[in-house]
């Protein structure tokens, strides 16, 4: 039986598919175009969600294509367009390739407690490669560590924003999107609204957990109880486990990671402007400290 | 720190508040559509005559803060009829009051308050309409209006004005102020709306009062926050972090409500004797019961000031004694949480001197109302405070 993935891939024109991490409901392939290396991502499209899936698949290469190219390296490019397997009204399966990077996943660097350099120069990462979505008005809604790559050459790119969403846009309906355990902010629980502000709380989960291996916010247990915490519970201060960090880089921390949204970096500029206030200029001129 | 005066349905109140700003009581005015008149009336001058004629009293350098409130946020209310006043203004270009029904007429609406402040020479302050709930169709008209005004007039103040079931939605609310704050406006204007008329006002709701405080705290971290109709409340209001306060003379002002929209409604007019050594103000009946029985003591609860004999010396009296608690309250320290230490104190001494002023069986002080004047507004903050971690 030929796999959905395998007619994306033909209809694509890739050869050498080679699994990767999956990513949500997507398949994930390195994969060969010619003399290039790739990566496939493919979807199988299901009933009853099939026009969910296709907006979806459309929404990312869309918003990728647009942001990706003016990003400077921190947004993962696309390398094709929207391939459709089947009838391209009821399609079966939908696929598109986007740029093989080098490098480390989040996820493979969160082994041990990060220093306070390093730790600074992923939120510094995070920061500028989200500016490029919020400049567009595209809240990213899925900032997780399997979405965020530490390439080669030290810079961090994020990858899938599958589930961002355009704040003019209307959302899609009949399929609710809570981003990832963990990682979710307290605007993604039911009858939330995503906001940049929203992005700016996945930054800081993801460094609060790099510097010292805690969730600010438990997500164990049921997911009743896990939304309640994210609306009601304030993060303990990332100093209660890291009282070694300077105040001044803990305070930025903590901010991104305010219960109430008001109180936080409203989005990726100002978060900028919070860390180029701490005395170091962010991401581009920051030297690369090397995660552990 | 800074105190502006509401204007009300009272005929003749500019004397009051040329008075009062002279005096050094009050830093500026806030004209409401519904009680100051664009065209000048008998005995109720137009709001372009009030705001010259302030202006041109003031010391040079030190024009008073005036602001036109459009009161949307009244006029879209049911019930709302005064409409005398509030008809001189052209308020709603499609000649159809409270139509914020597509996007154009919230654009239309929003475009004339702009120019009628632009013609008055006042600070540009967005209109709102009444929220009642954090997630409703007022809530997210509110915000439409806001995010209009904002495209507009991006250094324009917002106004957020909410009932009870509003400020007590708790995460919901949080949610929605986060939204808001997004606009990014130079400040807000920030209306308790109460569900009953009276003095004062109703704290029964200590959910709500924790709300409203909780947002003031969001939002004054970034912007001013001008607590309006808020009065003696202003020392809580104070601790999150507003910087100015709006009272006036009469009950509406202090506290304000839909009633006060209403033919016939806005509550009795009653001079109060303050008592900011209880957090309280007096009837004069009540207050000469109490300096009867003790004198040295109800002198103290005054701050050593008379009983006022007259309704002159009453408004100074409470002005004067409003900007002292408020400044006291800011003078305590830059941060909440230095502030509500100070606070606590207060509460603390004015929680002992109400059980002695009890104690002494004074007619119509009681735990009734030690309850209305005290205790509400100490659950309240207690309730914001404990949440805050101050």
């Amino acid at each position: 039986m030929v796999e959905f993935y395998e007619l994306v891939a033909a209809q694509i024109g890739v050869t050498d598919l080679a699994p990767l991490r999956p990513s949500g409901q997507k398949r994930v392939f390195l994969a060969r175009r010619g003399s290039e290396q790739v990566v496939l991502k493919a979807v199988e499209i299901l009933p009853p969600h099939q026009a969910t899936v296709l907006e979806r698949a459309n929404r990312e290469v869309g918003l990728l294509s647009r942001v990706a190219a003016k990003s400077d390296r921190r947004i993962v490019a696309v390398r094709s367009g929207l391939a459709l397997v089947g009838d391209p009204a009821t399609p079966t399966a939908v696929g598109w390739l986007e740029e093989y990077l080098d490098g480390n996943d989040l996820t493979d660097l969160l082994v041990s407690p990060w220093a306070q350099a390093d730790a600074l120069d992923l939120l510094s990462g995070l920061a500028e490669a989200l500016k490029y979505l919020h400049d567009e008005e595209v809240v990213h809604r899925d900032l997780s560590p399997g979405n965020v790559r530490k390439r080669g050459d030290g810079l961090w790119t994020l990858l899938d924003p599958g589930l961002a969403r355009h704040l003019s846009e209307l959302s899609i309906t009949g399929l609710y999107q809570p981003g990832t355990p963990g990682f979710r902010s307290p605007e993604q629980v039911p009858g939330g609204e995503p906001q940049p502000y929203s992005d700016i709380f996945g930054a800081g989960i993801l460094v609060y957990l790099a510097l010292t291996g805690h969730y600010p916010i438990d997500p164990r247990g049921a997911e009743d109880d896990y939304a309640k915490r994210l609306v009601e519970q304030q993060a303990p201060p990332v100093k209660t486990f890291r009282p070694d960090l300077d105040d001044d880089f803990a305070a930025v921390i903590d901010r991104c990671l305010s219960r109430q949204p008001a109180r936080r970096y409203l989005d990726a500029d100002e978060l900028l402007d919070a860390l180029r206030a701490l005395g170091g200029s962010p991401a581009t001129s920051l030297p690369r400290g090397t995660a552990p | 720190m800074s105190v502006l005066l509401h204007d009300g349905r009272r005929a003749g109140h500019l004397s009051w508040l040329r008075e009062s700003l002279a005096a050094g009581l009050a830093d500026g005015a806030v004209l409401n559509a519904f009680f100051t008149p664009q065209v000048a009336v008998p005995r109720n001058p137009s709001a372009a005559d009030i705001i010259a004629e302030l202006r041109g009293q003031a010391p040079a350098g030190q024009s008073p803060e005036i602001l036109f409130d459009s009161a949307t946020w009244a006029a879209t209310l049911p019930g709302t009829d005064l409409w005398a006043t509030y008809g001189s203004w052209p308020l709603w270009p499609r000649r159809v009051r409270s139509d914020l029904s597509d996007a154009g007429a919230v654009a239309d609406h929003v475009r004339a308050v702009f120019d009628i402040q632009r013609s008055l020479g006042v600070p540009l302050l967005a209109p709102t309409v009444t929220a009642d709930t954090a997630a409703g169709t007022q809530a997210r008209l509110a915000l439409d209006i806001a995010a209009e005004a904002k495209r507009q007039e991006p250094d324009c103040l917002l106004t957020i004005c909410g009932i009870n079931t509003f400020w007590r939605a708790g995460p919901a609310l949080d949610r929605y102020v986060g939204q808001l704050a997004r606009l990014r406006p130079a400040g807000w204007y920030v209306i308790p709306l109460r569900d009953r008329a009276g003095y004062p006002a109703d704290m029964t709701d200590s959910n709500a009062t924790a709300g409203w405080l909780r947002t003031i705290h969001s939002l004054a971290l970034r912007n001013r926050v001008i607590a309006a109709h808020t009065d003696h409340l202003g020392v809580a209001a104070a601790v999150a972090g507003a910087s100015t306060v709006g009272t006036g003379w009469d009950q509406a002002q202090r506290a304000c409500s839909g009633d006060a929209f209403r033919d016939g409604g806005g509550g009795t007019n009653v001079n109060y004797s303050p008592h900011p050594g209880l957090l309280a103000r007096f009837t004069e009946t009540v207050a000469r019961g109490l300096r009867d029985l003790q004198p040295a003591f109800a002198e103290a609860m005054r701050w050593g000031e008379p009983i006022p004999t007259d309704m002159r010396a009453h408004r100074v009296q409470h002005f004067q004694a409003l900007r002292e608690q408020f400044d006291t309250i800011c003078n305590a320290g830059p941060t909440p949480s230095a502030r509500a230490a100070f606070l606590r104190n207060v509460f603390t001494g004015a929680d002992i001197a109400w059980d002695y002023a009890i104690g002494l069986g004074a007619a119509d002080i009681t735990a009734v109302e030690k309850a209305t004047w005290f205790d509400g507004l100490r659950a309240g903050f207690e309730l914001y405070a404990l949440a805050e971690g101050i």
